[in-house]
């Protein structure tokens, strides 16, 4: 046994408790015309990381926050130890030892970890020893393998100590079924794999940890057991032992998936660069840090992945190519770029820009319909009359705009099926859907697409994946922007890492390594 | 099709109604709160608002000095609100109007008295304009090139202009004549701007009107006007489109400036026939609240502007008759105003609420909730 391998089993040892069951029993919730679950029934299997997976809008967050007692379910009952629970709000939860730990962390960030622990923990009384029970809190976050430091303000703490911060709050206060909602979505592949190894530790100790979460991987090497819902309904618990990643998929959104499969051995693009970085770099802003002697080139017919974890660089990166961020050094030329024409306007021009942020490429208030509209607003239906070029170079053509909308509402299967709503009456799935339709459909050479499936279920995820390789194909190059390696992998041509405002390793498909590329996004290289 | 644009119409016609029940409301509201002040003050607030109405809107007479107070208010709310389309918020309306009055002023003064008329008239109005969009080229420019807030800087400049016109009329352009009074010299007949006969109603009124509906053209069917109106619901995104947001956010303010500035021209030049201390008593700040609860709509602000001068005509003559003071309108105004502002964060939701309601109702399967309807059908 390895001195690891002995540490983890004294620390499972140390933080057993009792083992205790939960089970679901036809648990059904309805919102206005929407079955969110529809009779849920599975027994959550002790021992090791439950996940429950499934696309968005399966009922995952809907069936944690009824254990969490957010909602109250319809029909059904949920089984603790044997004995059904009623759980009126989230306070009832907390009483019979349920706990949570929701994607939008709730720690108060000017003060230390340790004071996030014990706010509000009514254990305390309201005098304390603060010391004392510093201490006690230390020596509990050791016990549980929890490498953390408590005493500095949680604003200078990473995403993934944060994340951690809120599991061990759960564990001080003895919760005996710990609820992870989508925990490792903003974490690198190490961080990920540091906070399951402890999730995991803390479910081989006795507890429940169920893990929600689309990312199919992370579920194989950390769960036990899986239950996957599709829209609402629980289809079956599986052995993680016994499942591959594929057929998990093809549970999880029930289509075709082969037509979605990578494209194997497409030969290398060898044609003129589209756009070429030589040394580029840039300075850092208030809003945007720094690149670093950035060379790299883009041609035709090519998927380009840009992996890194958030702030490596790779926002700025996606905004230097799109125009919008100008270089202080270096030189940026290519085919699509004229000489003596102005570059960021040459940029502006033939690239196409997906933006990370939402927020940024649409204007909530104003019609689905106008956001379609957005970038195309000068294109025109052919038309030979010269008055009817004039009126419309002067006013909008509203039935062309209507048609435009129309088109990319279809296309990408949006909902609902309206364009005169605005934009906001949207879900981030559906906005997402409308930015990403209404930037292919300017047909410019180049598509900067920075993170485009985040928050995107695996189903529309892969449509969108497929739409950026099927625009390769056509002789579009396609950058993509993602954290998630995974992705980048099944997806494109090269790979490049960022760290720190850096290119920092680059592999071609074929000899891709995801142990190395991992490390180059972590800075070893 | 045909079922979609009846839902399509019904929509807008509801969203509408929702605007401009939160605008009535907000006027009510304010109506009462000051009402409730005037019956601590011993004073019947009945009495008072229909004395307001009769005088504003009761006769012929009556109507026409409220048009005649409504014409600068239209010009200041139209000015704000193209400001307002591409997000910024022009409250130096006032000072424009000002620095209007001074360019016309300038040209009435210099320009030989036997001008045609409509040389004169249209210099003026044109100087008027050019002032007017110096005016508030200071507040975009240093929007633009330092980021200052243009709120701030309009304000301010108010003040200044204020101070301008005060020491013009006291210094350099004071009458000779009647030298104890802090005004200019009479204008020449050549630039008093047309009477409808018989009234006080002039050219100035019908211009507004007109500069409106042009507006609203601009504002809702031109390309220009949907660039605006994107980079004033999300600059952001606006940069992302490759719009020169910059460019517009300087112009949409220098024609802001113009037009408010057209306030100040018509005012000497068909009002008071000269440059005097106390020209406005506020007819930017008016324009400002007629074009917030015109929710900055063009159209909106031709009937609000007519209902809000209503209350200052009506002001004017409650001061001989009641012996109220003209503050009270402005306390008027201001309560509205909060009003208003507190009532637009719920309204948003109101209409939120019900616009999701509709499209449930009338598209049973087109919910912003659903799953990912149609994943089935990606590849076919």
């Amino acid at each position: 046994m390895s001195v690891e391998s002995a540490t983890r089993a004294k620390t499972i040892e140390a933080g057993s408790v009792q083992a205790c069951s939960l089970s679901f029993r036809s648990v059904s919730k309805r919102f206005g015309q929407i079955l969110a679950n529809d009779s849920v029934s599975f027994d959550v299997i002790g021992g090791g990381i439950h996940a429950i997976v499934g696309e968005n809008g399966a009922g995952k967050s809907t069936l944690s926050k009824i254990l969490y007692g957010y909602y109250k379910s319809d029909a059904g009952s949920i089984n603790l130890d044997g004995h059904q629970i009623v759980l009126n709000s989230p306070f009832d939860a907390r009483k019979l030892g349920i706990g949570m730990v929701h994607q939008q962390l709730a720690l108060v960030s000017s003060l230390s970890g340790f004071e996030n622990v014990v706010l509000g923990d009514p254990k305390l009384s309201f005098a304390f020893s603060k010391t004392k029970i510093e201490k006690q809190v230390q020596s509990k976050a050791r016990e549980f393998g929890f490498k953390l430091d408590l005493s500095c303000p949680v604003s200078h703490l990473g995403i993934a100590d944060r994340q951690k911060l809120e599991m061990f709050k759960l564990i001080w206060r003895d919760a005996r079924v710990l609820i992870l909602d989508e925990p490792t979505s903003q974490l690198t592949p190490f961080e990920a794999e540091e906070l399951l190894s402890i999730a995991r530790d803390l479910a081989e100790s006795g507890r429940i940890v169920i893990l929600i979460t689309h990312h199919i991987n992370e579920v194989i090497n950390f769960a036990r057991h899986i239950t996957v819902l599709r829209q609402g309904r629980s289809i079956s618990t599986v052995e993680a032992s016994s499942v591959t990643s594929d057929a998990l998929a093809r549970l999880m959104i029930d289509i075709d998936m082969d037509s979605f499969l990578p494209i194997e051995g497409r030969a290398q693009s060898i044609a003129e660069p589209l756009i070429n970085l030589k040394s580029v770099s840039t300075k850092a802003t208030a809003t945007s840090h720094p690149l670093h002697d950035i060379s790299f080139g883009v041609r035709p017919a090519e998927i380009v992945g840009v992996a890194g974890i958030s702030g490596s660089g790779q926002l700025e990166f996606g905004r230097l190519l799109a125009g919008l961020l100008e270089p202080s050094a270096g030189g940026i030329s290519g085919s699509i770029i004229n000489q003596g024409s102005e570059i960021s306007r040459a940029l502006a021009l033939s690239v196409c820009y997906i933006p990370s942020e939402q927020n940024h490429a649409c204007a909530p208030a104003l019609s689905v319909a106008a956001n379609c509209f957005l970038k195309s607003i000068d294109s025109l239906p052919v038309h030979t009359s010269t008055l009817w070029k004039l009126l419309n170079s002067v006013f909008i053509n509203s039935a062309h705009m209507e048609r435009h909308a129309r088109a990319i509402i279809d296309a990408f299967s949006i909902t609902p099926n309206l364009s005169d709503v605005p934009a906001a009456a949207l879900s981030g799935g559906n906005l997402q859907r409308l930015i990403i339709g209404r930037e292919l459909s300017t047909k410019t050479s180049v598509i900067v697409a920075d993170n485009p499936c985040a928050g995107l279920d695996a189903a529309m995820s892969m449509r969108i994946r497929y739409e950026l390789r099927k625009a390769a194909l056509e002789g579009r190059a396609v950058i993509l922007i993602s954290p998630d390696l995974e992705e980048l992998l099944t997806t494109c041509d090269r790979i490049v890492a960022m760290f720190n405002g850096r290119i920092c390793g680059e592999q071609i498909a074929g000899q891709f390594d995801y142990q190395s590329l991992a490390a180059c996004m972590g800075g070893k290289s | 099709m045909y079922g979609r644009q009846v839902v399509k119409s019904i929509r807008a016609t509801q969203r509408a109604l929702i605007s401009i029940a939160g605008s009535l409301v907000s006027i009510l509201c304010g109506l009462i709160a000051v009402g409730l002040f005037l019956v601590v003050a011993g004073r019947d607030p009945i009495r008072i608002y229909s004395g307001i109405f009769t005088s504003a809107f009761g006769d012929g007479f009556a109507l026409s000095e409220t048009l005649v107070a409504a014409t600068p208010v239209m010009f200041c709310a139209l000015g704000v609100a193209v400001a307002a389309r591409v997000g910024l918020m022009n409250i130096g309306v006032e000072g424009q109007l000002l620095a209007g009055a001074v360019g016309s002023t300038f040209i009435a003064l210099t320009l030989p008295a036997t001008m045609p008329p409509w040389v004169m008239l249209s210099l003026m109005a044109v100087t008027a304009c050019v002032c007017g969009a110096i005016w508030s080229a200071i507040p975009a420019l240093l929007k633009v090139r330092l980021n200052v807030n243009e709120t701030i800087v309009s304000l301010l400049l108010n003040y200044v202009a204020v101070l301008v016109v005060e020491f013009l009329i006291h210094g350099p352009w004071q009458d000779p004549t009647t030298s104890s009074w802090p005004q200019t010299q009479a204008f020449p007949a050549s630039a008093e701007l047309l009477h409808l006969p018989g009234s006080r109603i002039h050219l100035g009124f019908f211009i507004a009107v007109v500069i409106g509906l042009v507006l609203s053209l601009v504002l809702t069917r031109t390309k220009v006007g949907f660039r605006a109106n994107v980079i004033g619901q999300n600059p952001e995104a606006a940069k992302y489109a490759h719009y020169r947001v910059n460019r517009y956010l300087i112009i949409a303010l220098l024609v802001s400036g113009a037009v408010a500035a057209l306030a100040g021209f018509s005012q000497v030049s068909a009002i008071e026939g000269r440059l005097r201390s106390g020209l406005s008593p506020g007819y930017g700040y008016t324009g400002f609240l007629v074009a917030w609860l015109a929710r900055q709509n063009p159209l909106a602000i031709i009937v609000t502007a007519v209902l809000l001068g209503g209350f200052l005509s009506g002001a004017d003559s409650l001061q001989l008759s009641e012996k109220l003071p003209f503050a009270t309108v402005n306390i008027l105004q201001g309560a509205i105003f909060l009003f208003l502002l507190a009532s637009e964060t719920s309204l948003k939701n109101l209409a939120f609420k019900l616009q999701l309601r509709m499209a449930t109702n009338a598209e049973p399967d087109g919910l912003a909730l659903l799953p990912a309807a149609g994943a089935s059908e990606v590849n076919s």
